[in-house]
């Protein structure tokens, strides 16, 4: 199945997605969930306070 | 054992940090004092499975002997010498690299970290092609000084600080006709990392290298391979190299001091060429300290078989990892000793369950946890490794 990022537009292939899943846009790697699953559907994720990234 | 506070009360050492720091590490709540191999301690004591080495860096593991003594011992004879002298340990070192120097990459610029190096590829491709503009890759990142800044792809990391330099382009990763579109007669190169380290362990396909470098050369740009994060932990000095791919510009750092800091911008020699003297230096860049400990860890990584290892030793965990069957779990990548674990959920939490069962691991991006250990793991620390992960991710 076929999602398409909100942030920039790019479309990615998905399968296997549950709603409420956090799943990154390969092009733009923001950070989007699956609001719905069949068909997908996709959000931007809500903002997490921490973040330990580098 | 030492330790610089006269005791070790976190609360204290938290306090002195906030108080005197610019707030922009969102800070885990231990402080790191001891370490020793495999391990590290906080400062009540409690172990840690170190599987992070620092982002990559500390590949012998902690308070290795024999590069301690080196470094006390180069302490004790001259730490500092600019490079308007020269230094036999700097030749040394210099001698050591060039066994491991990709075909046709003779000359090489020492600086002091990843960012440093990525800034003097991105100078020295201008000067030898007289072109403004870069492609980079999307889901890329080079660093944080601010023409890495530039190549880096991660808004949140460019946000605060642009406008940044405004020739440079990102395209799609391992998209070949992406770059096809993108590299014109105004490129100056192509900066790449052949595993995507940031992003979430993402190897590049040896098509979409080899395109890269066909398409540079083809129209007279060059290849900039990014092995800040890669170097010397996939089982071999360069990852690029599984894929026949000799960049004109290759760069590193971490790993290739034990995490002492440096950085290594290696070029050809009509890149070289283009440079006029005085163009670029750096005040610390080649000092004794640094190539005396780059000078231990390649002789290291060599005579104890630690390429080796780091190749087994990976394939080993990726296959269990994947056999644990975890739910949470979406895709298991990586090559020798740089493993990323893709969940299906927000990996903060896995972050703090592991580090509560004493086992520190880093995040690539929102849903991933990475696996950069020490190249010094035996199978003892993979099984540590495992335990804690049937435990955590169910």
């Amino acid at each position: 199945m076929t999602g398409t990022c909100p942030e920039c537009a790019a479309e990615f292939e998905l399968s296997g997605v549950e709603q409420g899943e956090i799943v990154p846009c390969p092009e733009c790697g923001v950070e989007l969930e699956v609001l719905n699953a069949n068909p997908v559907q996709l959000g931007l994720a809500p903002e997490e306070g921490e973040d330990w990234g580098e | 054992m030492s330790t610089v506070m006269n005791h070790l009360d976190l609360a204290a050492v938290q306090a002195s940090e906030q108080e005197h720091q610019a707030a922009l590490y969102a800070k885990r709540d231990i402080a790191l004092v001891r370490g020793e191999g495999p391990y590290l301690y906080d400062s009540d004591g409690k172990r840690y499975l170190d599987a992070m080495s620092n982002y990559g860096v500390a590949v012998l593991g902690h308070a290795d002997p024999e590069f301690a003594a080196a470094l006390a011992d180069q302490l004790a004879t001259l730490a500092t010498c600019h490079q308007s002298f020269f230094s036999d340990t700097r030749a040394a070192f210099l001698d050591e690299l060039a066994t491991i120097a990709p075909e046709g990459l003779a000359k090489s610029f020492l600086s002091n970290s990843g960012a440093e190096a990525v800034e003097a590829a991105l100078k020295f491709a201008r000067a030898a092609t007289g072109r403004p503009r870069f492609v980079a890759l999307k889901r890329g990142y080079h660093g944080r000084t601010l023409g890495a800044l530039a190549v880096t792809a991660d808004t949140k990391y460019r946000a605060p600080f642009e406008p940044l330099v405004p020739e440079t382009v990102h395209v799609p990763f391992d998209d070949a006709a992406a770059l096809d579109a993108a590299i014109d007669e105004t490129v100056a190169a192509v900066i790449l990392e052949p595993i995507q380290g940031e992003a979430g362990v993402f190897p590049a396909s040896a098509e979409s290298l080899a395109a890269a470098r066909r398409l540079t050369r083809e129209r007279g740009a060059l290849l900039i391979a990014d092995e800040i994060q890669t170097g010397f932990r996939t089982g071999a000095p360069w990852a690029i190299a599984g894929s026949g791919v000799v960049p004109d510009i290759l760069v590193t750092a971490k790993a290739l001091a034990n995490g002492f800091p440096i950085g290594l911008t290696m070029v050809t020699e009509p890149v070289a060429g283009s440079l006029p003297s005085g163009a670029h230096g750096s005040t610390f860049g080649g000092n004794p300290l640094a190539c005396r400990a780059g000078l231990v860890t390649l002789k290291a990584l060599r005579d104890r078989g630690l390429y080796e290892r780091s190749a087994t030793l990976g394939t080993e965990i990726v296959e269990e990892i994947r056999g644990l069957g975890a739910a949470k779990v979406r895709a298991v990548r990586g090559r020798g000793l740089m493993i990323g674990v893709e969940l299906k959920e927000r990996v903060t939490p896995t972050l703090r369950a592991l580090q509560e069962r004493g086992v520190l691991v880093l995040p690539a991006g929102p849903v991933t946890f990475r696996l950069l250990p020490p190249l010094v793991w035996e199978r003892q620390q993979v099984d540590e490794l495992l335990a804690a992960l049937r435990e955590t991710l169910g």
